[in-house]
């Protein structure tokens, strides 16, 4: 066997597999995967891509699976491809790999989906998540922090994720599963409970890679690169220890980032002091004049 | 007591009819926006005033669709005029829901609640999810629908609700034809359903062979994984539609793998010859290209102030509308040449011996277009302005599925809008990112400095390019006009 390991015990590449982007694709999540293969690639790690599309017959070797959001039709064919393609995934996550899962696929590799029609989809249990059907969107700017870092050593000393949610479904954490954060502003898992997202470290829940599930877009990981670089030294760790990282020069993305959160915050206080009815004749006159 | 047309007592009328311009005239001496004002306030004194007025109108066409609504709107009236000889009645660009509508028939009612001249004919451009509200006052002759891209998801949840809408509001006009574009596969699937008649207007395949990016940006490319495209299925079978050729994001010929549904033939096909860059003077200051469009008819050509595949869609689908009212569409053609476009399309201003071209680019597929059509232009520099207030939509991660290869040749690139700073990281993030290639030259969220910086940089004779979403373009419409540049189109 090639022995394709650095002195630190992590692997000097990186093999991402981005799940069916050709049905879930509409929140730019595409971006998710650029973040990963730049911050890698300026490191010297080797990248490699592959894509797993509707009709595929198998998953490729991954070190790191990503997964994005999509319209409700596509997320039935999503559920068709897992009774097929579920497990494998699976095994490869319990074996190392390590996921990060955006809205309709943090929703599709779930335990379970109930439409609003009652029907309920089955799904692989990759992420100990239930997701229910819910009248109203829950849509807008998220502010979030997180509850944990998502590895030992990651973080790079901001806790604080920030995106942009638009779902309908309302999902449920397992009885022993933990969220990825706690959100400041927006809703969240379900507008509930304050949890946003899930976060399963590695050797939780009997799989050894580091599994992430969030309704955060935007896309989520080039303004959070400390989230980006968990995954990728995760993923490169494939189970044991994270593999540390070079810090990179992250000006650019932690200006988005903090122009992101006092953005929000001041557009929530703005809002706070109206009542609901004069926001939604207010917003678009206000939107124009520019205040 | 005198009576109007329909032998009601005009009283409360008048009274709707005279606070409905109370309020257009408050709406203007606070100087913005008042557009919708007038038609809330009368509503509210007489909610069957602006239904009346509008039963009183002669042709009716509505123009609906993501991208080119307004430039298809503003073709249309152009033929409209020349076939009746007076322009028809037409809501304001942006004032493009009920009240916008209500608005616009206001103003043209004399004050016992009549329409100052009856049987005229009437366009006004419809937003996607005001549809069914507007369905509800105006019963239109003709509905051409444009497109349907992914714009603003934080509005209206994703596409397919948009589809559910205007399926359920076509029920209910069973004598309304409809103008779609025949490349849209959502669109046929709409139309289909409604059992209207249907004109359908699309792309000429011959316009369509495959050009590499690069060679001519204004000819529609073949991208087999165009990231603008949303997935699309069959309608019957749920399979992945298979595409011959895309124009711009899900537009194209398509088909089902089954053999279930796929592009019919358009009545009205166009493709693009040549496009004449704008010298900046007088009537041929503006970019033009030549259309030919075909059918059963025959063949016609214009030449159209429009760029791109967007402006043969929009110029095809004008004709289509005007087929739709019983318009020789040969007449129509010809009503169409030197035609120019509308607000933020592609506007030229002069300031200081400089060139600046405006657009909006909105989503992925406007923003795609727009930039091929920019680096056409072979301009010193792009502004490119992104904000996320609720008319930009406050959602900005379509940015990601937009490619930005084809600005490579532009020499300098600035960002700006309130989301400046994601701008840059999707530059950060591109393919050509790692070896640190892309010229920006400034990243200033404030609209009116970013202008300054580009301004600056660019030379005397040169041309500034400004591609922005809505909030985005309008203020550096009002930096501009600080500075002195006087437009046709108000602000």
């Amino acid at each position: 066997m090639i022995d394709d390991r650095s002195p630190r015990g992590g692997s000097r590449r990186l093999r991402i597999v981005h799940l069916f982007p050709d049905l879930l694709n509409v929140y730019g999540d595409r971006g998710n995967v650029r973040a990963v293969v730049v911050r890698a690639e300026l490191r010297g790690i080797v990248v490699e891509t592959a894509t797993v599309k509707a009709g595929a017959r198998q998953i490729p070797p991954a070190d790191l699976f990503l997964i994005g959001g999509g319209q409700d039709r596509e997320q039935v064919a999503v559920a068709r491809e897992l009774v097929r393609l579920g497990p494998a995934i699976r095994t490869q996550i319990t074996d190392g790999a390590s996921l990060l899962a955006v809205c309709g696929g943090y929703q599709n590799l779930g335990s379970s989906y109930r439409t609003g029609a009652g029907q309920v989809i089955q799904g692989p249990g990759i992420l100990d998540v239930r997701t229910v059907a819910g009248s109203l969107r829950l849509i807008g700017p998220v502010v979030a922090h997180l509850a944990r870092l998502p590895t030992a050593n990651g973080g790079n000393g901001h806790e604080t994720l920030v995106g942009f949610e638009n779902h309908s479904g309302r999902t449920y954490l397992g009885t022993s599963a933990r969220p990825l954060a706690r959100v400041e502003i927006g809703r969240g898992n379900n507008g509930e409970d304050g949890g946003e997202g899930i976060l399963a470290r590695p050797g939780e829940g009997g799989m050894g890679g580091l599994r992430i599930g969030t309704y955060l877009h935007g896309p989520l990981l080039p303004s959070n690169p400390h989230l980006a670089d968990a995954l990728i030294a995760a993923a490169l760790g494939r189970g044991r220890a994270p593999v540390e990282l070079a810090p990179l020069d992250d000006a650019d993305e932690w200006r988005a980032h903090d122009r992101l959160v006092t953005r929000s915050r001041e557009h929530r206080r703005r809002n706070e002091r109206l009542p609901a009815w004069l926001r939604r004749v207010l917003d678009p006159v206000r939107s124009l004049v520019g205040f | 007591m005198t009576h109007n047309r329909h032998g009601r007592a005009t009283l409360r009328r008048t009274v709707a009819v005279l606070s409905g311009r109370t309020a257009r005239f408050v709406g203007r001496l606070l100087g913005r926006g008042g557009t919708s004002l007038p038609g809330l306030v009368a509503a509210r004194v007489d909610p069957t005033l602006v239904p009346a007025l509008a039963s009183e109108l002669g042709p009716v066409i509505l123009a609906v669709g993501t991208n080119g609504k307004t430039t298809t709107a503003r073709l249309i009236a152009r033929i409209l005029r020349d076939v009746q000889g007076a322009p028809p009645i037409a809501n304001r660009s942006g004032a493009n829901l009920e009240q916008g509508i209500a608005s616009s028939l206001l103003s043209m009612a004399d004050l016992r609640g009549d329409l100052r001249q009856p049987g005229r004919a009437a366009v006004f451009e419809v937003d996607e999810l005001a549809l069914d509200g507007v369905l509800k006052i105006v019963r239109p002759t003709a509905i051409v629908a444009t497109n349907l891209f992914r714009d603003q998801l934080d509005r209206y949840g994703e596409v397919d609700t948009i589809v559910d809408r205007w399926s359920a509001a076509f029920a209910g006009t069973a004598t309304t034809t409809l103008a779609i574009c025949s490349d849209d596969p959502r669109l046929e699937q709409l139309a289909a359903a409604s059992g209207l008649r249907t004109i359908r207007f699309g792309l000429d395949p011959g316009t369509v062979a495959p050009t590499s990016v690069g060679e001519d940006p204004t000819a529609p490319t073949i991208v087999p994984d165009d990231p603008v495209s949303d997935p699309v299925s069959c309608p019957v079978c749920g399979a992945a539609l298979q595409f011959a050729w895309h124009s711009i994001g899900q537009l194209g010929d398509y088909a089902c793998p089954d053999g279930h549904f796929r592009r019919p033939a358009p009545d009205v096909s166009v493709s693009i010859g040549q496009l004449h860059p704008g010298d900046g003077h007088g009537q041929r200051a503006r970019a033009t290209t030549r259309y030919a469009f075909r059918g059963a008819f025959g063949s016609a050509e214009a030449s159209v102030q429009l760029a791109g595949p967007s402006g043969a869609y929009d110029a095809a689908a004008a004709v289509s509308a005007a087929m739709a009212i019983g318009v020789d569409p040969c007449v129509a053609i010809h009503a169409l040449e030197g035609a120019t476009p509308a607000f933020g399309r592609l506007e030229e201003v002069r300031l200081h011996g400089r060139r600046v071209v405006l657009a909006l680019a909105k989503n992925p597929a406007s923003l795609t277009e727009s930039e091929a059509i920019a680096a056409a232009q072979k301009p010193d520099g792009i502004l490119l302005g992104l904000s996320d207030e609720p008319a930009d939509g406050r959602d900005v991660s379509w940015i990601w599925d937009v490619d930005f290869d084809a600005l490579s040749a532009v020499p300098m690139i600035g960002l700006t809008g309130t989301r400046a700073d994601d701008l840059a990281l999707r530059f950060k993030y591109s393919a050509r990112a790692v070896a640190g290639r892309w010229p920006i030259v400034a990243t200033e969220p404030h609209v009116d400095r970013a202008l300054e910086a580009m301004l600056g940089r660019v030379p005397r004779g040169g041309t500034l390019i400004v591609l922005a979403t809505y909030t985005a373009l309008l203020g550096i419409r009002r930096s501009l006009h600080r500075r002195g540049v006087v437009s046709a189109i108000p602000t």
